[in-house]
């Protein structure tokens, strides 16, 4: 640990925790992570891929510039960063102290094996004679009470399960390294000087055990929606196949239950957990992938809450495609089938026919709980919680929570004085080891073990080898290299000896890896040159494959060479376009870490849509925003100004914007975010622009909030939600209707408690806890009236009036209404920014918004490094969630903008100029928008910011003139001759 | 309507390209025309940039010989735009492999005029040279006696791509009384410009000249399928296909002459092929004996994988080879599935993508 580097404590290693973990270790904090459970990643660790793209993804967390501190590999395996440390089967106790010198105290429970000397052999789980539902994958199949908490976390050790262990001690005596200890004895521990603590423990799922619903327990085939993940896991009890659990028999028709615990009045249940109906769809689809193709997969539901930008066509494109079906009804119960593993439905469909359905399987779509009650220490000074702590968020909320939470804390931090590593500390540089300016002279070191009791004659085959190999190749061998005594002797041979490059032949990698780095510190060997090979792990294996896994490392280690790259410097201040409420939190939170800021903004005023937004707290949050932002002095506030042109690349940018007065100015900065905005939609669908009478729901807000309105005479009002949305061309949820719509209906009753209020509506889409309002609106005698795409409700503007035709959902036949007024819902769209794009050259997606670079991963990121969006320029979204995506925009550029210059990591690529010929391909392939033409050199340049060493560009150069470090051809030919 | 004219032969069709290629040149249509010409020393019509309409008599645009593929040396003239207008008259393989190395960068089109033919093949240039040494028009007589066409290569007769794609200009042979007259054709506005200011007049296309090209593309693609089934034998596994190449010297003869390998270096002549004594030993140690150079097949292999979706057939890799190794047959035969399993024709347009930069893994699947 740095001496003088201030600490961050998190709490909860979920993604959030980790997503606040990793924000703060960029911007050079020292972090420790604690976590209650055994593991790190949370709920995601159980489910395999997400929507929209139904892969995985959580990796897209991990730091893209400084990745050399940080393991690139799998998130989902663990945590590994220089900076972060990671305490799992942890609990915070208590905190007290000021922020910046917070004491915390903590308690934790230990996992019962050594993880300095486990080398995950796995004798201890084959011992151990207790058998106990395996948890992780949700009781399906049976896990030992010691165990890899979660299987694909192999570099974690085994931990004991001290509910269910009897401490027979059978596993400490088949123990070959002595790691197993059976002492549970709970230890607790002071952690001091912590300069803030973020608190992100999220929620859990709903346990519909708990409530006797549905048959949970007594029908081995009534699922979770996360057991059924688990089903469908290659890692799961079936090997990814799908399968019931009753019988093992394949699975030919699945249905998924909705709102299972959520949306539920009688069990004290009213929110909705936001999450699930994507979260149903995708398992379907899933399935789909594994079902064969007349299987059938259904979901039922009461409002399919699609609420997301992208979310409406994902589900069109499962229904219309992938052949999911979608019945709109709340089942009543489930009945055992003909056949008593069967399940039997009973439901009444849209027809308002009663139907009885048998399925192989039933999932439960069991929703996120709402938020916990935090602990007392939450409310502490110093202490930031995360929204996910808060409950029911996806995992773009997670993650932008998370950043909001590590931003505020961060600007605490900024104002008490407290500041982050140095920016200008030396890194030290594998690149410029003098071992890259030798001949490879390879040391190999062959660990003799001290437990494998046969090594020495293996040894000595492998040796016998190693010495017809040509050129110089120093071979030692160690005992226990994973022992300090042995690592010892590793570092003393280092110094007696000549050596420049190193192999170990040892056991299981993660054993050593952690090792290899600590090299760097007392030795000149650094790990870019270190290679190793497991010759003791796995089954029993041929000398001769054990040379070849030699003979590969001493050819990748051969083919090293040294880094040519330069630092790339950083302009530390940043350019935001658009004044509304995402642009002013960006520029605010930015402002507050020192940093100076640019705000363009292309009307007169700022505010954006603050001159629409009738709601007195959330006028006032944002006002309150406007005026800080308006008297800093760090924030140049550019009005009736736009972008002209911008060049550069990520913390270097030049830009030049042009005043109403035709004046320009040139600004330099390091990042730019775009919070260009959006604006209410236009719609000629029902009659909209016929009568004075029909309004949009905006209109509508602002005509009942009016003073006036209650002297007005008010019958009837009706509402048609999705008006000119959800269809193409405008196939997307706007999020904010559905509510506001509720909010209307609701005032109008408070005013006129008389005048009958009638919704049309698709799918009520009132996500998380605003399912309150929907439910208030019920109550308060609101009618609903549910129509599909083909059944809409029609307007005519008869002589001075209005007529609704609709069907009654409940008797099925016609009603007519002749409402005062009508309300179209008629949605959000963004502000046009055709030429912003072109000048940034980001995507957009068809419908005009800004896209990011991950949907769930890194929601404010865009395609090109450097460029940021949040608000609506993105996606639908309340005034409060924008804001947020703002103060998460400005968290992700202070990644960049906390740098002084950003320094070449060991994975890049790099230009051969001398024999590239220019022809570009790599630009267009490089998904990370990383290469450029320069054009007054006359070459193709790769900016060390954006470059992630994936190896695109190098695979399509014809003759090699990209390449990637430590990935060159003539190195990989040699490592797979050596493989041969 | 596609605009075309009449032009006279009077038994020498080449003296009528070379008078529209000169008045183009002193009407100041275009600056400079790139064009096969005859030069003092050899017959080998070489391809040459000429500026003084005067020059242009010893050009010889449609001599039935091609001593390499001069689309690279129309893409050295066209690099950048310079403000100047280039005509380039170019063989159909040429074109398309001009159009190629556009699309890599290597060449802007913007500027260019390219003036395409009908092609009924080249002969090998050992073979002109011969036959040039016994006759004075080779040209005149190679379209005036259909046997002498039977003398072209053996990629050519397998060529499908006899009429030439994205011309702005085309001179048209096929249905054609020679020896009387032939057609001029605009394929873009820019050609129709050209016919209209050298104030040729229009007529409607003539019928015959579909009728003659499917009939030529009959017997092409016969000896094409031919040539795909026996060539696919000699590369059916890598046995074959190492056997097929054993005589190869590593000359890289057919690589310079390819003219889509457009590489500044070839990566065989990097530094990632100059394997280090080590590597030479291990290698050697562990089979038993090596052969040196130890990348002949990893040489081709590795063409194969850069250039075969690329490939034009111009055939000039086989025409080099000192071995006598049947490289372009063995290039058409892979390029032919390659082409198809991405629907893509190199050269047959300029706004198609290259299929590896377009190429998406889902897209294949319902192949």
């Amino acid at each position: 640990m740095g001496n003088k580097i201030a600490k961050i404590l998190v709490v909860g290693a979920g993604i959030s925790g980790i997503r606040a973990a990793l924000d703060f270790a960029d911007i050079g904090y020292q972090v420790c992570v604690v976590e209650k459970s055994p593991a790190v990643g949370g709920i995601l660790l159980q489910l395999d891929r997400q929507f929209p793209n139904n892969h995985c993804g959580m990796c897209r967390m991990l730091p893209m510039i400084d990745r050399d501190v940080c393991s690139q590999f799998c998130l989902r395996r663990g945590l590994f960063h220089d900076s972060i440390s990671v305490h799992t089967s942890t609990e915070v106790v208590s905190i007290e102290g000021n922020p910046g010198q917070l004491k915390v105290v903590l308690s934790r429970q230990p996992r019962g094996v050594d993880s300095e000397l486990c080398n995950f052999c796995g004798k201890c789980e084959e011992v151990c004679p207790v058998s106990v539902p395996d948890t992780f994958n949700e009781g399906l199949g049976e896990r030992k009470a010691i165990c890899l908490p979660v299987p694909h976390q192999t570099s974690g050790p085994y931990s004991i399960d001290w509910a269910s262990c009897t401490k027979c001690g059978e596993c400490e005596k088949a123990c070959p390294t002595g790691a197993v200890k059976l002492d549970n004895e709970h230890e607790t521990f002071d952690m001091e000087d912590v300069a803030a603590v973020i608190i992100a423990t999220g929620t859990k799922l709903f346990n519909p055990d708990s409530v006797d619903l549905y048959g949970c327990g007594e029908f081995p085939n009534v699922v979770t929606s996360t057991a059924f993940e688990r089903i469908i896991s290659s890692s799961g009890p079936f090997k990814g196949s799908l399968v019931r659990p009753s019988d093992g028999r394949e699975v030919k028709k699945v249905a998924w239950l909705q709102c299972v615990g959520s949306r539920n009045l009688m069990i004290g249940a009213d929110y909705c957990s936001s999450a699930c109906c994507m979260f149903a769809i995708k398992e379907a689809l899933l399935a789909r992938e594994k079902m064969s193709k007349d299987a059938e997969t259904v979901i039922f539901y009461m409002d399919m809450r699609t609420f997301g930008r992208d979310f409406q066509r994902y589900r069109d494109r499962a229904e219309k495609e992938s052949g999911v079906r979608f019945v709109r009804c709340r089942v009543h119960s489930i009945e055992p089938g003909e056949n008593p593993d069967d399940l039997r439905l009973k439901y009444v469909d849209s027809s308002r026919k009663t139907v009885e359905e048998d399925f192989d399987m039933i999932v439960l779509s069991t929703g996120k709980e709402p938020g916990r009650k935090l602990p007392d220490y939450a409310s502490h000074e110093g202490v930031f919680v995360a929204d996910s702590a808060k409950g029911l968020k996806d995992i773009s909320g997670s993650v932008i929570g998370a950043e909001v939470a590590a931003g505020r804390a961060s600007r605490m931090l900024k104002n008490l004085g407290i500041m982050p590593a140095d920016k200008d500390k030396d890194q030290k540089s594998a690149g410029q080891s003098k071992a890259f300016e030798e001949r490879p002279r390879v040391q190999v070191v062959l660990c003799e073990c001290g437990v494998i009791s046969d090594a020495g004659s293996l040894l000595d085959g492998i040796e016998s080898e190693l010495e017809k190999f040509p050129g110089r190749l120093d071979i030692v061998r160690v005992k226990s290299l994973c022992r300090k005594e042995g690592w010892d002797k590793v570092k003393q041979i280092i110094r007696d000896g000549s050596a420049n490059r190193l192999v170990f032949a040892a056991c299981n990698k993660n054993v050593l890896g952690p090792k290899i780095k600590e090299l760097e510190e007392d030795t000149e060997i650094f790990d870019s040159i270190v290679e190793s090979a497991d010759i003791y792990s796995g089954d029993e294996r041929s000398i001769d494959s054990l040379i070849k896994d030699l003979d590969m490392a001493v050819s990748r280690l051969r083919s090293r060479r040294a880094l040519f790259e330069h630092s790339q410097p950083v302009t530390g201040s940043a350019l935001v376009i658009g004044g509304g409420p995402a642009g002013l939190s960006a520029a605010l939170a930015l402002a507050d870490h020192k940093i100076d800021v640019f705000l363009v903004e292309k009307s007169e005023t700022l505010g954006g849509n603050l001159k629409y937004i009738i709601d007195k707290e959330l006028r006032q949050s944002i006002e309150e925003i406007l005026n800080k932002v308006e008297g800093n002095p760090r924030i140049k506030i550019h009005k009736e100004a736009e972008l002209i042109t911008s060049s550069g690349i990520s913390g270097n940018f030049t830009s030049k914007i042009q005043m109403k007065t035709g004046e320009q100015k040139t600004i330099l900065h390091g990042v730019t975010i775009l919070a260009t905005g959006g604006t209410a939609a236009e719609t000629d669908s029902y009659s909209m622009d016929d009568h004075e009478r029909i309004v949009s729901l905006f209109e509508m807000e602002k005509l009942v909030n009016d003073a006036s309105f209650s002297g007005q005479a008010v019958k009837s009002i009706v509402m048609i939600q999705c008006a000119g949305t959800r269809e193409e061309p405008r196939n997307y949820c706007s999020r904010v209707c559905c509510i506001k719509s509720l909010n209307n209906a609701l005032k109008i009753k408070q005013i006129h408690p008389d005048a009958e209020v009638y919704i049309f509506y698709r799918d009520i889409m009132t996500y998380g806890d605003s399912e309150r309002i929907y439910t208030e609106a019920r109550k308060k005698g609101i009618v609903f009236i549910p129509f599909d795409i083909d059944t809409k409700p029609e307007v005519l503007v008869e002589s001075g009036g209005l007529l609704v035709k609709g069907i009654d959902p409940v008797l099925g036949v016609p009603v007519e209404l002749k409402p005062d007024w009508l309300s179209l819902a008629v949605g959000v769209v963004p502000n046009f920014i055709k030429d912003l794009v072109k000048i940034f050259g980001i995507e957009t997606t068809q419908d005009g918004f800004i896209k990011e670079a991950d949907s769930k991963w890194r929601p404010v990121d865009t395609g090109q490094e450097g460029i940021f969006v949040c608000g609506l320029a993105r996606a639908p979204a309340r005034a409060d969630e924008a804001m947020k995506e703002g103060e998460a925009a400005a968290q992700r550029a202070l990644r960049i903008l906390s740098k002084n210059e950003i320094i070449p990591q060991r994975l890049l690529a790099r230009v051969r100029h001398s024999i590239c010929s220019m022809c570009s391909l790599c630009i267009e392939v490089c998904p990370f928008n990383a290469r450029y033409i320069d054009t007054a050199e006359g070459k193709i340049m790769v900016d060390i910011a954006s470059c992630q060493g994936c190896g695109t560009c190098a695979a399509i150069c014809p003759n090699s003139a990209t390449l990637i470090v430590d990935f060159e051809d003539d190195g990989i030919m040699n490592v797979i001759e050596a493989a041969l | 309507m596609t605009m075309y004219a009449i032009l006279e032969t009077n038994n020498n069709p080449s003296e009528t390209i070379r008078s529209v290629l000169k008045n183009m040149l002193s009407e100041k249509l275009v600056d400079v025309v790139l064009v096969p010409f005859k030069t003092e020393y050899s017959s080998l019509p070489m391809p040459t940039l000429i500026a003084d309409p005067e020059k242009m008599l010893q050009a010889q645009p449609l001599a039935p010989a091609a001593p390499f593929n001069a689309a690279r040396q129309a893409a050295s003239v066209l690099r950048y735009p310079t403000g100047k207008k280039v005509a380039v008259v170019l063989r159909t393989c040429e074109i398309r492999a001009l159009i190629e190395l556009a699309k890599l960068k290597q060449c802007v089109l913007d500027e260019a005029i390219l003036i395409g033919f009908d092609c009924m093949g080249r002969i090998e240039n050992d073979s002109y040279l011969e036959m040039a040494a016994q006759e004075e028009d080779i040209t005149t007589s190679f379209y005036a006696d259909s046997s002498m066409q039977d003398r072209i290569t053996g990629i050519c007769k397998a060529c499908e791509y006899f009429q030439p794609y994205g011309a702005d200009l085309t001179i048209c042979l096929l249905g054609m009384p020679v020896m009387e007259k032939i057609g001029l054709m605009a394929g873009t506005e820019a050609g129709e410009n050209i016919i209209k200011s050298l104030g040729l007049s229009t007529v409607e296309q003539p019928e015959g000249r579909e009728v003659a090209a499917n009939s030529l593309l009959q017997k092409r693609t016969e000896a094409r399928d031919k040539l795909f089934s026996e060539t696919s034998e000699k590369i059916k596994d890598i046995e074959k296909f190492q056997k097929t190449i054993a005589n190869c010297l590593n000359c890289y003869n057919c690589r310079n002459a390819c003219p889509v390998c457009y590489c500044k270096e070839c990566v065989f002549l990097t530094d990632v092929f100059a394997h280090e004594p080590e590597v030479l030993q291990r290698r050697a140690a562990k089979r038993g004996a090596v052969k040196l150079p130890a990348d002949t097949t990893m040489f081709h292999m590795t063409r194969l994988a850069h250039m075969s979706h690329a490939c034009v057939g111009c055939g000039q890799c086989s025409s080099v080879c000192p071995s006598s190794i049947p490289v372009a047959d063995i290039f058409r035969t892979v390029s032919a599935k390659v082409q198809e399993l991405y629907n893509y024709v190199p050269g047959r347009d300029i706004s198609e993508s290259i299929p590896y930069l377009v190429f998406e893994e889902e897209s294949s699947n319902g192949k």
